[in-house]
């Protein structure tokens, strides 16, 4: 199942155009600063998921493979980030990059005999991972408290300088949501985004080229698990609150849905997908029983005048611009 | 962009010894020995089904196989395909392989993805020899016609500087100045070093180029002719009809 990303390799500039998303999410979290905690929880959860998605990216955009079970990545960093803070007193930061580490370890574990396989095989294993997450979190309550859910996780912080407010930690979301899709787009831009587009492209031609194919695809998979374990983390430390439902399989059709919409394999799809498929729900909502018919609607829309997304819009305009030019 | 390291005298480039490969149980190449001197170009004929895809991705490793591969006396036969294009070996598959959505320059980027600090220079010899290329640098490969995408699929099998370069019926779906022109540009590299095998069905074209040709037949070969030991197109018509 090779995924239909655009696989190619866009151009950090530096262009007035290549800043509008990123002043787009500060002048969201700018907007989150003046506006109630409800917008500021519900744009705290756009960036997290943004992040999420942003790693899920990786493999899925980049390089074209299909994992349904990143969620099993963000679960590990949200109860490890849950269960060392509030249980054991540890930094909320040491703790996210701490689980981060134990991801990218599991990650390593499960993706070296599970990238062996291709197409619908390694979608169907990666679902198989999640559920297994999900139900071990449900199943092993001595340590996750099952589905009562752990509560009393602390807010982000770092040497005694806590987040306590919620507009505080948007402000954080928001920083390393961007420093997350930067570290994304510079990793891109080196030899090894270019092996991993060239994977996405054709896995015999990249193979060919001298690009070892399953030690990329395995770094791609790690990388989306980092991602993943630190959304996991920043959730915990967000809602200061985690259960097996957020991990489960609403979060797999959720991140797919910010995917496609915000555009698959381009640099600020996850996130422009993240933010609409957030905040929609919550504009909608005074339309009450007309309010899933109507977000549903307008995602369909979407997808039928954007296919590779929204993000894919500006390369769109581009073509037809150069398109036009020359014509005259 | 040629042969740097030159195998010691008498050593061929590349020498297969009885490689054979399956399709679960049917054997689509039997127990197949070959060589290509240095800097040799060797063309594998044959009609359609013959085995001769299979040979060059068994000779790649695209194709789990059996039998010994040796290059310049070396036995490559356990490495992978991404080993082999790290020795000088690199293919140009059947139907070019291209990423479609990529432009001409990330193409040929992602071709000099083994040698990074060379990209331009080699991006400029690319162009020297498909001048077309430089003009269609920012179009995507997708857009581009038959011939130019074979250029391309050359092109950038070329920024991985190759030793051997093997290519898989570059000339297919080509009009035939296209193919023409395809041809003359790989004797052209041929003259520069590289050894290259040609997988062809157009025999008249193959043989202009060709110093030795493999005939081959229903999985095996059955010919190996030097070029001008074939007086005319019957000479190889009954192998055909083997």
């Amino acid at each position: 199942m090779t995924s239909h990303a655009t696989i190619s390799i866009e151009p950090v500039g530096v262009r007035w155009q290549s800043m509008l998303p990123p002043l787009a999410v500060l002048a969201l979290a700018g907007l989150g600063l003046l506006s109630s905690d409800y917008v500021v929880t519900v744009l705290g959860f756009a960036f997290i998921y943004a992040i999420f998605c942003t790693g899920l990216n990786f493999f899925m955009g980049y390089t074209g493979q299909a994992s349904f079970g990143q969620s099993a990545f963000a679960a590990i960093g949200g109860y490890g980030s849950a269960i060392l803070c509030a249980d054991y007193g540890w930094e909320p930061l040491l703790a996210l990059l701490f689980t981060m580490a134990i991801s990218g370890v599991a990650a390593v574990f499960v993706g070296y005999p599970t990238l062996r396989l291709r197409g619908h095989y390694l979608a169907m294993a990666t679902f198989a991972l999640g559920l297994i997450v999900y139900e071990i979190s449900i199943e092993w309550t001595s340590l996750t408290q099952g589905y009562m859910g752990y509560s009393g996780v602390p807010p982000l912080g770092i040497a005694g300088f806590d987040l306590v407010t919620v507009k505080q930690q948007l402000v954080a979301l928001a920083v390393v949501a961007l420093f997350g899709v930067f570290v994304a787009a510079r990793l891109r831009q080196s030899r090894f985004g270019r092996a991993l587009a060239s994977i996405a492209g054709s896995e015999p031609a990249a193979r060919a080229l001298g690009v070892d194919i399953a030690r990329y695809k395995l770094i791609a998979f790690v990388i989306g698990a980092l991602y993943a374990s630190a959304a996991g983390s920043l959730f915990a430390h967000f809602v200061g609150f985690i259960s097996p439902e957020v991990f489960g399989v609403t979060m797999v059709v959720q991140s797919f849905a910010m995917l496609y919409l915000g555009g698959i394999g381009t640099m600020w799809g996850p996130t422009i997908g993240a933010v609409i498929v957030s905040v929609l729900p919550e504009a909608l909502r005074g339309l009450k029983e007309m309010q899933d018919i109507a977000y549903t609607a307008i995602l369909i829309f979407i997808l039928i005048f954007a296919p590779r997304g929204l993000a894919g819009l500006s390369a769109l305009f581009k073509r037809d611009r150069a398109q036009t030019r020359e014509g005259a | 962009m040629s042969a740097e390291s030159p195998s010691p005298r008498g050593v061929p480039l590349l020498e297969a010894r009885d490689v054979s490969a399956s399709y679960g149980h049917v054997q689509a190449l039997k127990p197949t020995s070959l060589h290509i001197a240095e800097g040799e170009l060797v063309t594998i004929l044959g009609p359609n089904g013959a085995g001769k895809t299979t040979l060059m991705r068994a000779l790649t490793r695209l194709t789990a196989s059996k039998g010994s591969v040796l290059f310049r006396g070396e036995d490559i036969s356990g490495l992978s395909t991404h080993k082999l294009a790290r020795r000088g070996i690199i293919m140009v598959q059947e139907g070019r392989g291209l990423f479609p959505q990529m432009s001409v320059r990330e193409n040929l980027i992602i071709g000099g993805y083994l040698h990074p600090a060379d990209t331009e220079e080699q991006m400029g010899t690319v162009f020297d020899l498909f001048p077309r290329l430089r003009e269609r640098v920012d179009q995507l490969a997708g857009s581009l016609s038959g011939g130019e995408q074979q250029m391309l699929a050359i092109g950038r099998a070329l920024m991985a500087k190759p030793q051997l370069l093997m290519l898989d019926e570059p000339s297919l779906g080509l009009a035939p100045r296209a193919a023409f022109e395809i041809l003359n540009t790989l004797r052209e590299l041929n003259r520069r070093g590289i050894g290259i095998l040609l997988v062809e069905q157009k025999a008249p074209l193959a043989l202009r180029l060709a110093q030795r040709v493999y005939v081959i037949s229903l999985g095996k070969i059955v010919a190996e002719l030097q070029t001008h030991e074939i007086k005319s197109h019957h000479d190889l018509a009954r192998y055909y009809l083997h």
